[in-house]
């Protein structure tokens, strides 16, 4: 079995490094991932590397904050005050590890004054789908291989792409996407849920952070540490950390994120008022905020400026 | 990718958890097949194991029966219950639409309703794998298993359960029964296989495939296409059912399990009798075992011959595919046997097989062909060729970038040329008597072009699966 072994790791060894080192372009990585989340991918890319306006705030997160951070009524609200340009930088789908690429990508690229990272009820389990789309070798090695159900399937979508992206370079006609010149991320949707707040059962689970059991943590290993990741991250290029509250629909009166102590051991948790999540016109559906809902959310955050800018106070 | 994450999982169980119980192991092989099988529609299985566990029945109480009568009445059984589910699920929407047109010729305008039904994948294969275990159960060539997961893994091994080889009882029930041994030789030459057989499947027949698609259907009308479109078929479904038949050899191997060969470098025939030795010779033999002596061969007048040889490519033609395009193929190729066999025409000019080549090339034209009007206008269109359409051949071109075309033909050549160099062995028997840094750099020459050529999107589909 051992020779068996070795003759397929000498086989195998210098297609997957030729794989591996194969120059990549960020670009193409970005629109690689552009066929799901309606091409947010490539308006991402753009705006931390091609779009000359500058970022001071950045919301990152799933399509929870896509749908919930109307980026351009926050940036009007609060120019009266000061001049500070906000960018929604949401995403489909959860997993920590995206987030924490699109930090890296974003403080690498861009001085920025503070991050702010979508927290919900609980934290996601599981590697985002398109973590292996745009990471790099370095990213994917480093991943945090603990308590990570993706690590194998990660390295497999990785080979995946970047043998789609080499076939590419090399037999493709490579046409030229033209640059995503959008100034603001927000999805704004007018649609309004058909749910009653009365008789609306669902996510009525939500739990306080003395209730963490052994599984909880078990699980929160992986996602937390990316957390951490992005705290150090921050920390070294000095932004201002925060996680803002996007929970799914609920009458629960249980109204606080399960890893709420962990949140703010990293930076500040900012939880706006329940009366803006509890109110049934405010949601298109049980996950996401509608343009009402965005509108009063956004609004309360513009009042949070000292808090969302807290660099400059 | 997605079979070899399959198999790595089934071997490593296969080797390192149930190594040294061979009972046990049949057991993970014939759970593993039926697994194996259902991905495509687990509907199927209910098919499957009727077949399987009715020939093991009959075969059984066959076995037992010494009356003659009881015997052949046993046999029929099998043989109605085999060829009636393909009968069912393969020809009977072909015979009722032959039937209509029939109908509609004599006049009539009373039709009969067609069924809607799915060809179950594999059906021809373990059918007629099924069926030659009971007629050799009824022959006394082979003794009848007295274990039903036994028969089971010897119908639904799936390395070779969805196109071929179709395999004898008498080869496969002896290594059932046998211990097996874990040899890093006999790995080593199994994976071998596989490696070819994926390049060949990846790199020459996919790659072409998308060009004799387009030819057969968008430039259907331009003869010198379908002229190059018929020879890039014929070197497709050559590569892609050599392939497969490669990948379950070599699958099986690795398991300890020697399956027959299928192919045999078949284009370098000289003759259409050496052509038809090295051309699906699984599917060959068991129509000279089970058709052509049984109808009594060569023994009798030159004339029952003929119609012996007629009838079993006709219905090998059949077999293929419910189509007349396909009894076509079997006709043209029976005549051109008897012409070479009786008539002593002479294909091989010069002592070379080009001749043979370009004919069995030619005939792949009905073979491919959708219909009989498509196959009657293509050669129509042939036979109107006044110039060579370089034109044509351009617009072509432009489906795929230059260096997609440069390395294809790169690839092409290396297939080429190393079909020539193999003669009679197959990939591993060869490459296994080369020095080791020129087997390692086939190897690379291999991995590296299935990397750049490796569809990953798409769900692979071998020709042959459709039989």
């Amino acid at each position: 079995m051992k020779r068996l072994f070795l003759y397929i790791t000498i086989l195998l060894f210098p297609p997957i490094l030729f794989i591996m080192i194969f120059p990549e372009e960020k670009r193409k990585k970005y629109l690689a991932a552009s066929e799901v989340c309606e091409g947010r991918s490539i308006y991402i890319h753009d705006r931390i590397y091609l779009n000359k306006k500058s970022i001071d705030i950045a919301f990152i997160g799933s399509s929870h904050t896509t749908n919930a951070i109307n980026d351009s009524l926050i940036e009007n609200h609060i120019n009266n005050i000061d001049s500070l340009r906000i960018t929604n930088l949401g995403f489909c789908r959860f997993g920590r590890n995206l987030y924490y690429l699109l930090s890296k990508d974003l403080l690498h690229e861009r001085n920025i004054k503070s991050l702010v990272i979508e927290v919900r009820e609980d934290e996601d389990r599981y590697s985002h789908p398109v973590f292996p789309v745009i990471s790099t070798p370095q990213d994917l090695i480093s991943s945090y291989p603990f308590f990570n159900r993706d690590y194998f399937s990660d390295y497999y979508d990785y080979i995946k792409i970047k043998m789609e992206l080499i076939q590419e370079y090399l037999f493709g006609e490579n046409e030229f996407y033209s640059i995503d010149e959008r100034k603001f991320g927000f999805k704004n949707s007018l649609q309004t849920s058909q749910f009653n707040q009365f008789n609306t059962k669902w996510k009525d689970v939500l739990v306080d952070d003395t209730d963490i059991d052994y599984l909880d943590k078990f699980y929160g290993e992986y996602p937390l540490k990316y957390l951490e990741y992005i705290d150090e991250l921050c920390a070294s290029k000095n932004v201002n950390l925060i996680f803002l509250y996007l929970p799914s629909f609920s009458n629960s009166d249980y109204y606080i994120p399960k890893w709420r102590t962990k949140y703010e051991q990293l930076g500040s948790l900012l939880i706006p008022p329940k009366e803006i999540y509890k109110n049934p016109n405010h949601w298109k559906d049980k996950n996401h905020l509608n343009d009402q809902g965005a509108q009063v959310l956004s609004e309360w955050l513009a009042s949070q400026l000292p808090f969302l800018d807290n660099s400059t106070i | 990718m997605n079979f070899l994450f399959f198999f790595a999982i089934f071997f490593t169980f296969y080797w390192r958890i149930i190594p040294k119980n061979t009972q046990l192991q049949n057991c993970f092989i014939c759970f593993a097949s039926l697994i194996f099988y259902s991905v495509w529609d687990y509907r199927f299985l209910v098919l499957i194991l009727f077949s399987t566990t009715s020939d093991f029945l009959l075969a059984q109480w066959l076995e037992r029966s010494s009356s003659s009568f009881k015997r052949k009445l046993f046999l029929w059984n099998s043989i109605v219950l085999n060829i009636g589910v393909l009968l069912v699920f393969k020809y009977y929407n072909f015979f009722i639409e032959s039937l209509n047109v029939c109908i509609g010729i004599a006049g009539s305008k009373n039709s009969f309703s067609t069924l809607n039904i799915i060809l179950p994948i594999g059906i021809s294969f373990y059918t007629f794998q099924s069926l030659s275990y009971t007629i050799d159960v009824y022959r006394r060539k082979t003794v009848a298993i007295d274990s039903w997961i036994l028969f089971c893994t010897y119908i639904t091994f799936f390395p070779q359960l969805i196109a071929g080889p179709i395999e004898r009882a008498s080869n496969m029930l002896p290594q059932f029964k046998a211990e097996r041994s874990f040899n890093v030789q006999k790995m080593i030459n199994g994976g071998r296989l596989i490696l070819w057989g994926f390049f060949k499947k990846i790199v020459i027949a996919d790659q072409l495939g998308i060009w004799v698609d387009l030819i057969y259907s968008d430039f259907s009308s331009n003869g010198t296409l379908v002229i190059f479109g018929t020879f890039l078929f014929g070197v497709q479904i050559y590569a892609d059912f050599s392939a497969y038949s490669d990948i379950a050899i070599g699958t099986a191997r690795m398991l300890a399990i020697n399956l027959s060969k299928n192919f045999i470098t078949p284009y370098q025939s000289k003759t259409f009798q050496e052509f038809w030795s090295r051309w699906h010779i699984s599917l060959s033999n068991w129509f000279r075992d089970y058709v052509y002596i049984p109808l009594g061969g060569n023994k009798q007048s030159l004339c029952s011959t003929y119609k012996n040889i007629f009838t079993t490519f006709i219905l090998s033609g059949l077999w293929h595919g419910a189509s007349f395009t396909f009894v076509i193929w079997g006709a043209v190729h029976s005549a051109l046997l008897i012409a070479e066999k009786y008539l002593k025409f002479k294909f091989n000019f010069s002592n070379n097989s080009y001749l043979v080549f370009l004919l069995v090339c030619f005939l792949w034209l009905p073979f491919r062909a959708e219909s009989i009007t498509h196959l009657t206008k293509m050669i129509y269109n042939v036979f109107e060729i006044k110039f060579i359409d370089f034109l044509a051949f351009a617009e072509l071109g432009k489906l795929i970038s230059i260096n997609q075309l440069m390395l294809l033909a790169c690839m092409l050549g290396v297939f080429i040329l190393l079909e020539l160099k193999m003669k009679r062995k197959d990939f591993n028997e060869w490459v296994q008597t080369k020095s080791l840094s020129l087997r390692w750099s086939i190897y690379y020459v291999l991995i590296f072009s299935i990397v750049l050529f490796s569809p990953m999107d798409s769900k692979p589909n071998f020709i042959y699966f459709q039989f």
